[in-house]
Order: structure tokens, then sequence, then C-alpha cells
């Protein structure tokens, strides 16, 4: 009754002291080359220019932003849920000044981000979740330095598919910050390296986590070569979560390490992969593991890994 | 000749009644749908029609709605064998309303029905992504399926027909990703293949024996295709006197559910070969009867007790 009375106070105030335009939000709206950022834009006729205006000030919570032709649609910081979908229509850009991230996501708890057709051009970051439930990206191409940090700090889910990154020194970095966990599926990625000290093609990195909700991540179908480290996973903060990660016939090559697993906690699952042409195939350090089920293929022999067996 | 002039003669006499009937234009076995169309006349592809809905009315059975632009083509119900094709020109998106379901296809017992390429987005609101109560088949392809409350994809026909989902993506379903339950008498056989299912409320993909008398097995096969975050991995279940089930589970993955796999209910067989089960709550569930069959070469997290060995041939 409270709220009620409350919420027909508001209406009643918004209604006296409504002097915005009384443009509705919409659940789809469109970008255009062509457009224009203009309140009301948004229709197929009438498409706005850039993500970051319709995300501000067209689009609904849980709406889907269109991209209608090729263009540069400018780097965007995104606080609810949303999807960006460029199916096939050409590129879709994401660019940002020099250093500064080309997508940050800093959404509510339950906000699910989905993002599909993007290439992101920039020289830091391509994209860095903070925040929300989850985030798809697909079909995307990162030519970037870093992909995408994901930092959550609550359990949140990554999902990459059918995405390239090249000329990178962190592909995908994993690191769950103070209270946060990582559920990831990665698959079909692929990953070229710049071969440069500390670069890595995935990483699930524990170090900053202090849950105790267990992180997990799976590469499924995915490529990664010339790194220094291919795929990797740090253990947690005082080792308290473990760091899973699962590289499922997917290959590692060209690689200082191949494939790396440090600190208390962290797990690497070796089915059906494929490590070659590394200087070391795997490497477990500080009381992490390395699994292997005994079906994976490697040009010479590997020590330190932990046999589980196929059943 | 005898159809020119009959047609001119029903233009004739439509005008002489001063009646806006329809005109009576033949349908085509193409038409084409753009966000700058409007939903008048034959759907040809100088003159395109707005929604899906109306171009069907303009199709024959057995033909394609063809997406010439990107736009949002409305929710629609689908009631003869017709294709829906978007190949690669932008969104051709459909999105519905609370409680609604996107895509009905409640089509002939004859009918064959196709979906590629389209954006399905319940917004959080929308009820269910596609549903299957009727016709011969239905294949989606390269369809992505997002943010309903209820079922992602809902087979639930009431005769015997057969589905296939492939290079699709199902994702933030309130229940379940692909929920297959035949009623009646219907068989069913399917084929769930590259498809990414996560973030679903229930099991990614459940097949059920429970609603269906069928004397033939109800069998699903999932390849290459990955459940994940979700109520259950890869679920079969069937009641006694109900239809047996088999749902063949190879080269995928099932990872961080409630279960990872499911057979419940006599009859109920899952068939795993080749495939990843890891992070789960519980590895597998078998109940009342149910079996999960291994090929030994699956990769688990954890030593299972009660999987059936069974031969490679």
């Amino acid at each position: 009754m409270i709220r009620s009375r409350f919420l027909g106070a508001a209406t009643i105030a918004a209604l006296i002291f409504a002097v915005s335009p009384a443009h509705a939000l919409l659940s789809r709206a469109w970008v255009s080359g062509h457009g224009t950022d203009a309140a009301g834009c948004g229709a197929p006729g009438a498409p706005c220019r850039t993500f970051q205006y319709v995300h501000d000030n067209i689009i609904a919570p849980g709406g889907e932003i269109d991209v209608l032709d090729p263009a540069g649609y400018g780097a965007v910081i995104i606080t609810k849920g949303i999807s960006i979908v460029n199916n096939d229509v050409g590129e879709a850009g994401v660019q940002s000044s020099s250093g500064a991230v080309g997508m940050t996501i800093s959404a509510g708890e339950g906000d699910a981000v989905y993002l599909k057709g993007l290439t992101f051009s920039v020289s830091a970051t391509g994209i860095r979740f903070n925040s929300g439930a989850s985030l798809e990206v697909e079909d995307c191409h990162f030519i970037t330095v870093g992909g995408i940090d994901f930092l959550p700090t609550t359990t949140s889910s990554l999902s990459v598919r059918h995405s390239s990154f090249a000329f990178s020194v962190r592909g995908i970095n994993m690191a769950p910050q103070a209270g946060g966990s990582v559920n990831a599926n990665i698959e079909t990625v692929r990953i070229v390296g710049e071969g440069i000290s500390g670069s890595f093609g995935i990483r699930l990195d524990g170090s900053q986590a202090t849950s105790s909700t267990p992180s997990m991540a799976t590469v499924v179908y995915s490529r990664q070569i010339y790194d220094s480290a291919g795929f990797s996973a740090i253990g947690s903060n005082g080792g308290a979560a473990q760091m899973n990660l699962i590289i499922d016939n997917s290959s590692a090559s060209g690689d200082t390490v191949g494939i790396a697993a440090t600190g208390a906690g962290a797990v690497v699952r070796l089915y059906q992969a494929i490590v070659t042409n590394s200087s070391s195939r795997v490497l477990t350090q500080n009381g992490a593991q390395i699994i292997t089920y005994g079906n994976n293929v490697m040009d010479g022999p590997a020590a330190g890994m932990t046999s589980a067996p196929l059943q | 000749m005898n159809r020119t002039a009959f047609l001119s003669a029903a233009f004739g006499a439509s005008l002489a009644l001063g009646v806006a009937v329809q005109p009576a234009e033949a349908l085509s076995n193409r038409t084409w749908v753009s966000g700058k169309g409007a939903d008048s006349g034959a759907c040809g592809l100088a003159t395109p029609c707005r929604t899906f809905a109306y171009a069907i009315t303009q199709t024959n059975a057995g033909g394609e709605v063809d997406v010439l632009d990107p736009a949002g083509y409305g929710a629609v119900t689908i009631g003869k064998a017709i294709s829906i094709i978007n190949d690669g020109v932008g969104t051709a998106g459909v999105q519905i309303g609370s409680g609604g379901t996107a895509i009905t296809v409640a089509a002939g017992a004859n009918d064959a029905v196709l979906l590629r390429g389209l954006t399905i987005e319940g917004t959080g609101i929308g009820a269910i992504g596609v549903q299957f109560s009727s016709g011969a088949s239905l294949v989606i392809e390269k369809c992505t399926i997002r943010d309903f409350t209820g079922k992602g994809v809902f087979i639930s026909p009431s005769s015997t027909s057969s589905f296939a989902i492939s290079d699709t993506v199902i994702s933030h379903i309130g229940f379940y990703g692909i929920y297959v339950i035949p009623s009646g008498s219907a068989g069913i056989d399917g084929l769930v293949s590259n498809v990414s299912i996560e973030n679903a409320g229930a099991e990614a993909v459940d097949l059920s024996g429970s609603f269906s008398t069928s004397t033939s097995a109800l069998g699903v096969s999932v390849v290459n295709s990955i459940a994940a975050n979700s109520g259950g991995g890869f679920f079969t279940d069937t009641s006694a006197n109900q239809a047996a089930t088999v749902l063949t589970v190879r080269d995928s993955a099932s990872i961080n559910n409630g279960a990872g796999l499911g057979a419940i209910g006599p009859n109920a067989a899952l068939r795993l070969s080749r495939s990843v089960v890891v992070g789960n709550s519980a590895a597998t569930s078998v109940s009342n009867g149910g079996a999960i069959y291994t090929y030994g070469d699956n990769g688990f997290d954890v030593t299972v007790s009660g999987l059936i060995q069974a031969g490679l041939q």
C-alpha cells in the first residue's frame, strides 16, 4: 500500500513536471552511418548515429540496438542490459582514443549484455567488463592489445563465440575481483599473439579473487598461437576457490609455454587438445594441477601432468 | 487465358459491387519483406512487404519469404509449409511482448517449415522463442534465440514429426533451452548440431516421452553443442507406459549446470560419446530406471558410478 501510494504520487509528479519529450524508450533501435543522434531517432527510416546515444537516450533495458549499414559507431559505456547486433551488414566498428578502452560494461547485477558482429580496433583493451550478470560476444573481431578483460565482482558469465583476436598481447583475460567468480564458455575462437614477454592467449587469473565460489572457463574448438603462455590458469588469492580451465578440442602452438597452471587451486584439464611447437608444452607450478585424459596430441613428452581416466 | 479472364472478372465484379475485397492476385512462390516495405499487394521484389505475417498470406504453400534488408519483422504464426530466410543481409528481428510466443508453427501434417538467420528476442518478457505445435518438420538454422522467460525452442507436436536446430545460440531462458515433448501417439526425430545453450533456468536440452504413447522410441541427437550455466545439461525423461526415449550426445560439452546429464524414468536412455562433463553440481542424475550409456571416451571431473558401458563398433 505504501509502495503503490508512493508510485501514484511519483506518477502524478511526473505528469505535472513532464518537460522532456514523451518518447517512450524502444525495445529496438537502429544505427546507421547516415544516421543522426537526435531525440526520437531509432526507427529504420530515421536511424541514430552512435551506440552511446542510443544506449543513453533511446533504448529500453533489455532492448536491442541493430546496425543498418557499415560504419564506425564509437566507443561506448554500457550500464544496463542490452543487445548490439550487426548481422553481416559490413563493418560495425568500435574505436577509441589512444589508450582508452573501446567498450566498458558496468551494468547491474541482473543485466545481460549481448554483442554480435562488432570489430574492435583499439590500442588498449577492446572490452572491459566490470559488472553485470553476463556478457556474450559473438562473431566479433578484435584488433587490440588486450581483447577482453572480464573482471566481475559477483558471479558473472562470459560467452565468446566465433570470434578472432589479432595482434594480441592479452587475448581473453578472466580475472574475478574481490567477491567475484567467472563461468565462461569460449568456443570457436582464434587468437594470434605477438609473441612478446608476458603475453597470453586465454587466462583465468584468480589472483584478485577472494570469493570461495569456484570459477570455471571452458575453451572449445579454439586455436591459439604465438604467446608467452597459450592457455593458463592462476590460482586464487589464498587458494580459497578453484580456478578451473578446461581445454577441449583446442590447440596451442608456437608459445613459450603452451599450457600453464600456477598456484594452489589452479586446475587445467586437457581433453583432445593439441600442444605443439612450444618451448615448453606444459608448466605446473606452486601446487597447481594439469590433468590429462590421455587423448591429447603433443610433439614431445610433457612432464608434471596428472592422469584422469576416460569414462 | 482462363485464369486472366477469371481475375479480370473478379476485379470487375469487386469494382461493380464497390466492395473493398482483397485484390485477387495469385500467390507467389517467393515473397520479400523489407524495413521500407508496406503490408499490401503481392510482396514482390520491387514492392516488398513489411511483416512476415502478411508476407506469408501472399506466399504459396511450400514457398519462401525472403528478407531484403535489416528490420524487425514481427511475431508470426506459421500455418503452412513456408521458409523464412535471411541470408546475411543484417538483423531480421522478431520480438514479442510480455508472455507471448515469438514464432509459432501450427502447420499441417505434411508441412515443412524452415527458419534461417533470424534474431528472436524476448527482451526479458516474452515467454517462448519458437514453438512447434504441429507440422511435418521444422528446421532452425543460424538463429539467435535469447531472453525469454519460458522456453527457447518448444517442440510439442501431437503427430509424428522431425526437427533440426543448427548453428544457433539459445541463451538467457527462464526454463528450458530446448524442450521436446510430443503428445498423443506422436514420435519425434530430432537433431541439435552446433548449438550453444547457456544460462537456462531449467535443462538446456530435455527430451521427454512423458506425454507420448508412441510405440517407437523418441530420438534426438546432440552433436558439437554446448550446454552451460543452466539448471541441467542434457536430459531425457519418460514415465511408465509412455514412449521410450534415446538422447544421443556426441562431441559436446555439459559445463557448470545443476546436473550435467540426466536419464529419468523407465526406458529413458542417454548415450554419451567424446564429450566433456565438468563443473556440474552433479555429473549425472539417473532415477526410476533411466540409463546413461558411455562409449568410454568421455572426460568427467569426478568418478561417475552407474554408467553403462557400450562398445564402439
